[in-house]
């Protein structure tokens, strides 16, 4: 009878388990969204335009929270680090991170975001030995210099080129593909300078010799030369090089940049928010890392077509 | 006859009580009921929302329509007063026709980026706002041109496209869904024709389509042309880059209404809706997840509820079970006590039945005892009718033999022997008599076998000899009377009644305590007996030679079995021409006189374990 009397208190006991789990259940469907806090420079600028616009995207569709940082320019780890910390303070659940300039940019990132998840949008990290092994969501950044290289390999010129900072991973590897892609023609690097701090750049390549052809690995150097010569105020060398914004391919569009290679923001942007969603969600989820989509323009051929128009629309 | 194996009796294995039937029973009653309830309950709230959501998808689209129409109008409106109002109506070189162009964009540059007149060449004649056509553009290869040469009476809508003719400063490319229609041109005196194209902006369309997304909880709608094109989707991004589909081609096709289609790999309610004039269908889609979504939660509160009724049943159902049982269970209590030996009384309580049970049981028992009681004396009487007769076929041939001697003796002139013979008779009798009782103790009927074997020495001129081998410890023990003296009877006709003195005929009685018991051995060297006749001789009373006194062992056998029980008794070897040994074991009670007097009511034994 006692024995009976001890399974009944054990089924109940399961049962009632059972009930407070839905129960449980009922109400964790009214806990707060995850919180993503997106750091990127220059925030409000319109190159990251197709970037947040796909971040929203995902975010909607995986009922997340995103916070865009409001930021001036981040000119090195310390300024990303402050960011981080006041997001920190803000309950925040992961990262995604435009990561500064600057050899201490990598250890200053798991120092500070500790147990908290963090994804890189792009690999702005120092050249070491390997790759970085944070995971990084970014296009082929070789594969872009080598397309910019067989756009100048076509003829004999000089070839200058610029780019923000030297030991950014993904400006080495552009400078590596173009080197590739030029290896065995007429085309030759006559100089690479890098951009500087309050650098005025234009007067900067007055120093340097008269290239034939300037490749801009600065999305914002170039839209400042492009907009100069659209302005009649820049003559001289062809330019080409990498943009994000819409501004860029209107320059294109317009005569007053060569060639353009243009990364798919608002694909670097969904699947950031969408891979650092899983981890928040699974703590055993590994992040990986994607290689992403880029448009390629050419000055010569630039047409309206359904799939620039499509790919326009990120844009929108 | 088969040897049949008994299965083992499975039955047994699931035999429940009743308190565990009822249990049961009513948990599967009401686990039964819960479960079809819940499962009506749930679909029916299912049924409910996904009614409710098309309901609301419906009157959404339908309101979504309704706006879209009103705006697309206006901007055919803009279209025709620009026709009908100034391009038919001013000359196209005149000021009149460029401020009431002018006049017309300004009012409506909401809705609309541009305005343009071309003549068949493709040259531009007029456009609102003012700029510079972008080089190399050709007008004539553009889908709204060729649509507006193509049928001329018509206004053609095209689909949402980069707007690819003027120059923009702003570094911006504009969406813009253009309307065109081939017109009349009045230039001068001589009649023109022309395209006039309205950009509407894109924005038009996608501030009324996102408005209705942005608070739709899953459910959305979008806007294809007639042929599927997409003019607008809230996912229309991931839609470009294959991060999500849309059977758009399929729902387009629908008539106005409400389907189930399949898309992405899940089902979908789709609501469809056609614009007009357009031609356009304006779908709202009620996804499979989303529904999911809503029934999920109410599927939880479904199972918390079922799982919480469960436990209160299984514990209202245990007590209003343990109740029921409870009499039950307290009667078959009482009735197992009663089988186990106890005098409990028979548990009378609960339902009527019940009570009734326990009085019919009770009754039962009560008559029951009342029979046994009756048996067990009749039983005894009737033992004691038994013992009497076999007592009473034993005095009157002691007697006979007996008095047979003494009459030989005296006939025989041997008048002290005689003497001697009658003086054991008397004492032979006493012990016989011993006041009509049926126990004695062992020194008495010794005592009376002595008198006996010291008359049959003399009757056959002490042929054999007798030897007596008692323990003392054995004579103050019960015995039922003249057992002994049959067996001597015996051993003398059988055994050493036949021998010559010189053939040393001897028969020794010997008696000692075994354990809890006593035996006493009657030993002979006489002739035995045969196998047969010693297989028969204590079971078969009518293959026993009648000799003697007349009373075989087989009689002692009985009376000391029916007094003390079946594992008393004789046991008899014999072998022929070496002798027999007839031994008797009766259990060793001392003689009292209350243990004769009990014995003799036949309590003694009953009362003794195992008895």
């Amino acid at each position: 009878m006692k024995k009976n009397r001890m399974k009944f208190l054990i089924i109940e006991f399961l049962l009632l388990l059972m009930a407070v789990f839905f129960v449980w259940k009922i109400f964790d469907q009214n806990v707060a969204e995850p919180r993503i806090a997106v750091i990127l420079p220059e925030s409000g600028d319109k190159r990251w335009d197709a970037l947040i616009k796909g971040m929203k995207q995902a975010a909607a569709e995986n009922n997340v929270h995103m916070i865009i940082c409001n930021t001036e320019e981040i000119d090195g780890p310390e300024a990303e680090r402050e960011f981080i910390r006041e997001q920190k303070d803000n309950d925040i659940d992961g990262f995604i991170i435009y990561p500064a300039p600057g050899h201490e940019t990598e250890n200053m990132l798991k120092k500070e975001c500790g147990n908290k998840p963090y994804l890189l949008i792009a690999d702005g990290l120092a050249v070491k030995e390997g790759k970085t092994a944070s995971p990084t969501i970014q296009p082929d950044y070789r594969e872009i210099g080598r397309w910019l290289g067989e756009r100048l390999r076509t003829k004999k010129q000089k070839v200058g080129i610029i780019a923000d900072w030297k030991m950014s991973e993904a400006v080495q590897a552009e400078i590596c593909g173009l080197n590739e892609a030029l290896e065995g023609s007429e085309s030759k690097i006559s100089w690479c300078i890098y951009r500087r701090k309050e650098q005025d750049i234009v007067e900067r390549i007055k120093k340097e010799t008269k290239a034939d052809a300037l490749v801009v690995l600065d999305a914002g150097i170039l839209e400042e030369f492009g907009e100069q010569a659209e302005n009649g105020t820049y003559e001289g060398a062809e330019l080409y090089g990498v943009g994000y914004s819409l501004k860029t391919i209107a320059l294109l569009d317009n005569g007053n940049i060569q060639g353009l290679a243009v990364p798919d923001g608002y694909e670097i942007g969904y699947k950031s928010v969408e891979e650092i969603t899983k981890r928040i969600e699974h703590r055993s989820y590994k992040m990986q890392g994607y290689i992403t989509e880029y448009q390629v323009l050419g000055k010569e051929n630039f047409s309206m077509d359904e799939d620039l128009e499509r790919f326009l629309y990120s844009y929108e | 006859m088969k040897d049949r194996k008994r299965k083992p009796d499975s039955r047994k294995n699931i035999a429940l009580n009743i308190q565990s039937i009822i249990l049961s029973v009513l948990m599967a009653i009401s686990l039964v009921t819960i479960i079809v309830m819940g499962l009506l309950l749930y679909h029916r709230f299912k049924l409910a929302l996904e009614k409710t959501a098309v309901d609301n998808t419906e009157a959404t689209v339908e309101a979504t329509v309704d706006r879209l129409n009103a705006d697309l109008l206006d901007i055919r409106q803009i279209l025709n007063g620009a026709n009908y109002n100034i391009v038919q109506q001013f000359d196209i070189s005149s000021r009149e026709f460029s401020e009431q162009f002018s006049l017309l964009y300004e009012t409506n540059s909401d809705k609309i980026q541009s305005l343009a007149l071309y003549d068949p060449k493709g040259n531009l004649i007029a456009s609102e706002p003012v700029a510079a056509e972008k080089k190399n553009v050709k007008v004539q290869t553009q889908e709204w041109y060729k649509n507006a040469e193509d049928a001329i009476e018509n206004i053609h809508f095209s689909t949402p496209h980069i707007q690819e003719l003027f120059e923009d400063g702003s570094y911006r490319y504009q969406w813009v869904v253009s309307l065109s229609r081939y017109v009349d041109v009045n230039k001068g005196e001589t009649p023109e024709t022309g395209i006039l194209l309205l950009d509407m902006k894109y924005s038009v369309i996608r501030d009324v389509m996102k408005q209705i997304n942005d608070c739709s909880g899953g459910i959305y709608y979008y806007l294809t042309s007639q042929d599927g094109e997409m003019i607008y989707h809230p996912r229309g991004t991931e839609l470009n880059r294959g991060l999500f589909e849309e059977n758009s081609l399929d729902a387009a096709k629908y008539e106005d209404g409400t389907y189930e289609i399949r898309s992405g790999g899940q089902n979908e309610t789709v609501i469809v809706g056609s614009v007009a004039y357009t031609g356009w269908k304006m779908i709202g889609v009620v996804p499979e997840s989303v529904q999911a979504a809503n029934y999920k939660n109410f599927r939880y509160y479904v199972f918390a509820t079922i799982l919480v009724l469960l436990v209160m049943l299984l514990e209202g159902n245990q007590l209003v079970s343990r109740k029921i049982s409870k009499p039950i269970r307290e009667l078959d209590a009482s009735v197992k006590a009663h089988e186990a030996g106890g005098k409990p009384d028979i548990y009378i309580g609960g339902s009527s039945e019940i009570r009734h049970l326990g009085h019919s049981v009770q009754k039962s028992y009560e008559q029951i005892e009342k029979l046994m009681d009756e048996i067990i004396r009749q039983q005894n009487e009737r033992r004691k009718s038994e013992l009497d007769a076999l007592q009473s076929q034993i005095n009157p041939h002691f007697l006979y033999n007996t008095l047979e001697s003494i009459t030989w003796m005296v006939e025989a002139q041997e008048n002290e022997a005689a003497v001697r013979m009658i003086s054991e008779l008397a004492k032979l009798l006493r012990v016989s008599l011993s006041r009509g009782k049926t126990i004695i103790p062992i020194k008495d009927e010794l005592q009376h076998s002595r008198s006996y074997m010291n008359i049959q020495l003399a009757r056959y001129k002490e042929r054999f000899k007798t030897e007596f081998r008692i323990e003392e410890e054995i004579e103050n023990c019960c015995i039922v009377k003249l057992v002994i003296q049959p067996i001597l009877e015996n051993a003398i006709y059988y055994g050493v009644g036949n021998m010559d003195e010189d053939d040393g005929g001897m028969i020794i009685v010997s008696g000692k305590k075994k354990d809890e018991d006593i035996l006493i051995t009657i030993e002979d060297n006489g002739m035995g007996m045969r196998e047969e006749v010693l297989e028969n001789i204590l079971t078969d009373n009518s293959k026993v030679p009648k000799h003697g006194s007349g009373v075989g062992v087989i009689n002692v056998h009985s009376r000391i079995r029916l007094m003390f029980g079946e594992e008393y008794g004789l046991s008899i070897e014999s072998e022929p021409d070496e002798g027999t040994r007839v031994t008797i074991r009766i259990p060793a009670i001392p003689y009292t006189p209350e243990n004769a007097e009990a014995l003799e009511l036949q309590k003694y034994i009953q009362r003794r374990p195992g008895g």
